[in-house]
């Protein structure tokens, strides 16, 4: 019987769905960058190195300053909620508590941000800023937000600097505050400080240096996050349309009745569709693996690259597979509806825009969707190594808990026990013919 | 005058048990929007996030499903049978959700200008243009597949495509109103059409050829 | 050309490559047509073309002197009960009515006139407000013929409509048809001979989509007259019997069997010939088709 349910999804329309998006995903999203990744870096790239992330209180702590200081003036705060742009305002109170905030990191008297802030209000020249972009007063001062070592010309404009006796974690604590008054998700947010304030462009020493590290900590496993990473993305969302397609079919060709009636028992039923739909998901999952395992190879002759890719696939990516299908199969045999689809799509969507600033190293909190969108941060992975494993296990769990509860209610349907006013059996032997 | 009547009475009844459903999943997305987003006081390129990228999934939940009914056991060989062509039907629940979609939309901005964002015809249009997108895809892939699932499955890849590789997708571009562009739009407008002319061409050809 | 007839000439289907109906020629006129055959012997393809739901491959088919290609003149004048009726689930019985008579093409007032009386002949009246979804089968049978019968139709074509209902249901659904025959043509599809016994004069038996009998029932019984006999053999003996022999009934007597059996010449076993009946015709009749083999 599973090798009949195995082929009845292979031939069918969902599948090949997902088979094709998981490839076309796979190779223009990660095989199209993995020779770059594998290769040594040339002398005098003229596409340079990539930028590196330096924790250096001497960069961020000023640059920091300049970009909440100029956003304080505009009161044009940008944040990045959900992963979408968006511009806050804040109201009096809250300016007046981010002037207090950047008073204790300059310290400039509130009140004198409060009046550069008033007159910058009430001034023609009012300028909304985006960060990274250029603007340029009517007094000819240029506004710059910087996210990288800039020059701030701050013409007529209050001198700020760092206080000397400020400690990088008293700073980092104000700085999270304003984060907090802004509503979260800024460039001020204590995860976010490096990333935006702390780049730095690579040299040809720094990127040779990053290559050998990668070589010498385990390309295959470097390249197996990645490849995670990326392919967990829609692995994790796609198999809920099989699983509903599944269950959905048997009831559009009225076989409910007819499976109802036959001796195979439920949990056979239900464990063995289940159990079909993540191994032919898997199978494609593994087919990328082994052009992954076999790219690593001959790039660079890792030999963790040859193994890695599959380990990957079993522990980072089946779970997900595992409880898409799980909560597509149940919530349509207790619904018949395509419901699972909204509800699983949702929790995937929240998943995974709830990651955006955070997609190089984030394992944390039982989320969805791990995400480690990048060859380095190996000491992220290594350090929340135990996070991710119970992560994954989580799910696992939860998967097999809800396929059991599948199994329940859909035996209870066929002893006609389950009476969910969505959904009722028909019974043809009823004679209610009144005179 | 009695086949006006016909009409409305086809289109009630339509709304009443079929689309039912399908307006409350709407309301529940509305009611879901401001738990993720924020919508009070945002300029029109912030305004653009929730409208475009959530509220627009409303052209899918509507339109995507107006094959369904008939998808559930075998309706359609009593439908079809009648004197009224079952093509009309579907056309009648599909201008129905197209109505309701804009309608829905308007809304929804009316509530975001209520609440002090600013809300431009620029961003309204645009919105529309991506929910009706969204919902062709949809309809087409529901129509083809004879499934509600694999109908879904084709606009929410392509929306979740939208957050990956963005720009890229160059015409068809969802969000592109975040990016303050609205050059995109009048593709989509018409990519919907195309596809929702598809749609009714396939169901078109295989009633035919039965 | 007579009003209540349908002429059907040459008629060709396929699906694919399978021939489902074969050259089929057939005039059916007022009053209960049975149509009998196996399952997958073209009944319900037969039926599919006269409701416009498929389309012919060649062959000339008219209703009431419309020809099929006509869809939508024919939809005005037919009504279709097909195999597996349902419904929208969510709509009241009275709204699924009302909806499909719009679909009919009827007016409000039509609708307003012919609901009442046609839930009160299927006897649905106190099921009119309960949903689709939680009526019986033999009440959604009921409301598949209301609905069939909602726009007054010409010709009444119903499909296995008593497939899975039990005997009480089936004798007043019977009933119903043969009450609605007097004033139009109603072709009736099934494989339960009991069905056609108890109310047709004209049958048709179909077989693999070809044509082996038309005409009226006792015509049918009479092709048998001759052929069926009745043999009273030890237990034991049953299964032997039922190699060697068509068998069309066995009914256990202590520590015998009556056997009914079929056989061209007189059986080598002690067995009385006995009056044939329909069941008795229509195996003979298939037989007859597969060269003596069933």
């Amino acid at each position: 019987m599973f090798l009949k349910e195995c082929k009845k999804i292979l031939l069918s329309i969902p599948y090949i769905i997902i088979a094709a998006i998981l490839i076309v995903f796979f190779y223009t999203q990660f095989y199209v960058g993995i020779n770059a990744d594998l290769t040594a870096p040339q002398p005098d790239d003229p596409a340079g190195y990539g930028y590196y992330t330096q924790d250096d209180p001497t960069l961020i702590m000023p640059a920091a300053t300049d970009s909440l200081f100029l956003e304080f003036l505009n009161n044009a705060y940008i944040a990045y909620p959900q992963g979408f742009y968006k511009n806050v305002t804040l109201s009096d109170s809250d300016q007046a508590q981010i002037a207090e905030i950047l008073s204790k990191i300059t310290g400039v008297p509130t009140e004198d941000f409060l009046a550069a802030e008033k007159e910058e209000r009430e001034s023609s020249s009012t300028t909304v800023i985006d960060a990274g972009e250029e603007a340029k007063a009517e007094d000819g001062s240029i506004y710059i937000i910087p996210n990288n070592l800039t020059e701030v010309d701050r013409s007529g404009t209050l001198d700020i600097s760092v206080r000397e006796d400020l400690s990088y974690e008293e700073f980092i604590a104000l700085m999270d505050q304003a984060d907090k008054i802004i509503g979260g998700e800024s460039y001020y947010k204590r995860a976010s400080l490096a990333s935006h304030f702390g780049q730095m462009p690579k040299d040809y020493t720094q990127a040779m240096a990053d290559y050998e590290a990668l070589l010498e900590n385990g390309a295959g496993v470097a390249l197996s996050r990645l490849f995670s990473d990326y392919l967990g993305i829609f692995a994790t969302l796609l198999p809920v349309f099989l699983a509903v397609w599944l269950v959905m079919k048997d009831r559009a060709a009225r076989m409910n009745e007819l499976v109802s009636t036959r001796q195979i028992s439920s949990w056979k039923l239900i464990g063995v569709r289940y159990l079909a739909l993540v191994c032919m998901v898997m199978l494609v999952v593994f087919v990328l693996a082994g052009i992954t395992a076999t790219s690593i190879y001959s790039i660079c002759g890792a030999i963790d690259g040859l193994y890695m890719p599959f380990v990957f696939a079993i522990g980072w990516i089946m779970p997900g597979i595992m409880i898409s299908a799980s909560l597509g199969m149940i919530l349509t045999v207790l619904t018949g509806t395509p419901a699972a689809i909204a509800v699983f799509g949702l929790w995937w969507f929240l998943s995974l825009t709830s990651n955006v600033s955070n997609i190089y190293g984030n394992y944390e909190n039982f989320t969805l969707i791990p995400r480690h969108n990048t060859i380095e941060n190996t000491a992220y992975f290594t350090e929340n190594l135990r996070a991710l494993a119970e992560n994954r296990f989580f799910y696992v769990a939860l998967s097999i808990v809800l396929v059991l509860f599948s199994m329940y209610i859909y035996e209870a349907k066929r002893r006609g026990r389950w009476h969910v006013s969505i959904i009722k059996q028909r019974s043809n032997h009823q004679i209610e013919f009144e005179e | 005058m009695s086949a006006l009547l016909s009409n409305v009475q086809i289109i009630k009844s339509n709304l009443k048990n079929n689309l039912f459903p399908h307006l409350i999943l709407t309301l529940l997305l509305f009611l879901l929007t401001p738990a993720i987003f924020s919508i009070s006081h945002l300029n029109a390129r912030a305004a653009a996030a929730p409208m475009e990228t959530f509220v627009a999934l409303c052209g899918m939940l509507l339109l995507t499903p107006i094959y369904y009914p008939e998808q559930k056991g075998v309706i359609n060989e009593t439908v079809e049978a009648k004197y009224v062509n079952h093509l009309w039907i579907i056309f009648l629940r599909f201008l129905t959700a197209w109505v309701l979609t804009a309608l829905a939309i308007l809304l929804f901005a009316g509530i975001m200008l209520y609440c002090g964002s600013t809300i431009t015809g620029r961003l309204i249009l645009g919105t529309f243009a991506s929910a009706i997108f969204l919902g062709a895809l949809g309809m087409l892939t529901s129509c083809i597949s004879e499934n509600i699932a694999v109908g879904y499955m084709i606009p929410v890849i392509y929306y979740a495509f939208n957050f990956a590789m963005g720009p890229k997708l160059g015409n068809f571009y969802l969000f592109s109103l975040t990016g303050d562009s609205f050059a995109e739009k009048p593709w989509l407008v018409g990519g919907s059409i195309v596809l929702a002319a598809a749609a009714f061409g396939v169901q078109y050809v295989r009633m035919k050829r039965r | 050309m007579n009003c209540n007839t349908i002429v059907i000439e040459d008629l060709d289907k396929f699906y694919g490559k399978k021939q489902a109906i074969n050259q089929l020629t057939l005039t059916i006129s007022q009053g209960m047509f049975g149509l009998l055959g196996r399952n997958g012997a073209g009944k319900t393809t037969l039926m599919k073309v006269l409701a416009t739901l498929l389309s012919k491959q060649s062959g000339t088919v008219s209703v009431c002197g419309i020809p099929v290609d006509n869809a939508k003149e024919i939809r005005r004048i037919i009504g279709y009960l097909p195999q597996e009726f349902s419904m929208y689930p969510s709509m009241q019985v009275e709204e699924a009515l009302d909806y499909l008579g719009v679909l009919s093409g009827l007016d409000k007032a039509q609708r307003k006139a012919a609901i009442p009386d046609l839930l009160e002949k299927v006897n649905l009246k106190p099921q009119r407000k309960k949903k689709v979804r939680s009526l019986s089968g033999g009440m959604m049978r009921r409301l598949g013929i209301a609905q069939a019968l909602l726009h007054d139709p010409k010709v009444l074509i119903v499909d296995e409509p008593t497939a899975g209902l039990d005997p009480e249901e089936r004798i007043r659904f019977r009933n119903l048809l043969c009450e609605v025959a007097e004033e139009r043509i109603v072709i009736l599809s099934t494989h339960i001979v009991g069905d056609i016994e108890a109310t047709c004069e004209q049958i048709a038996i179909l077989d693999e989509g070809n044509l082996l009998y038309n005409g009226t029932v006792m015509d049918l019984i009479m092709q048998a007259e001759g052929k069926v006999y009745s043999a009273t053999v030890p237990l034991n003996l049953a299964a032997q019997v039922k190699k060697e022999y068509m068998v069309t009934g066995i009914s256990p007597q202590g520590k015998k069997s009556v056997i009914r059996l079929i056989s061209e010449s007189t059986p080598d076993i002690a067995a009385i010939p006995i009056e044939p009946n329909v069941e008795d015709a229509y195996m003979y009749c298939l037989s007859q088709n597969n060269g003596g083999a069933w």
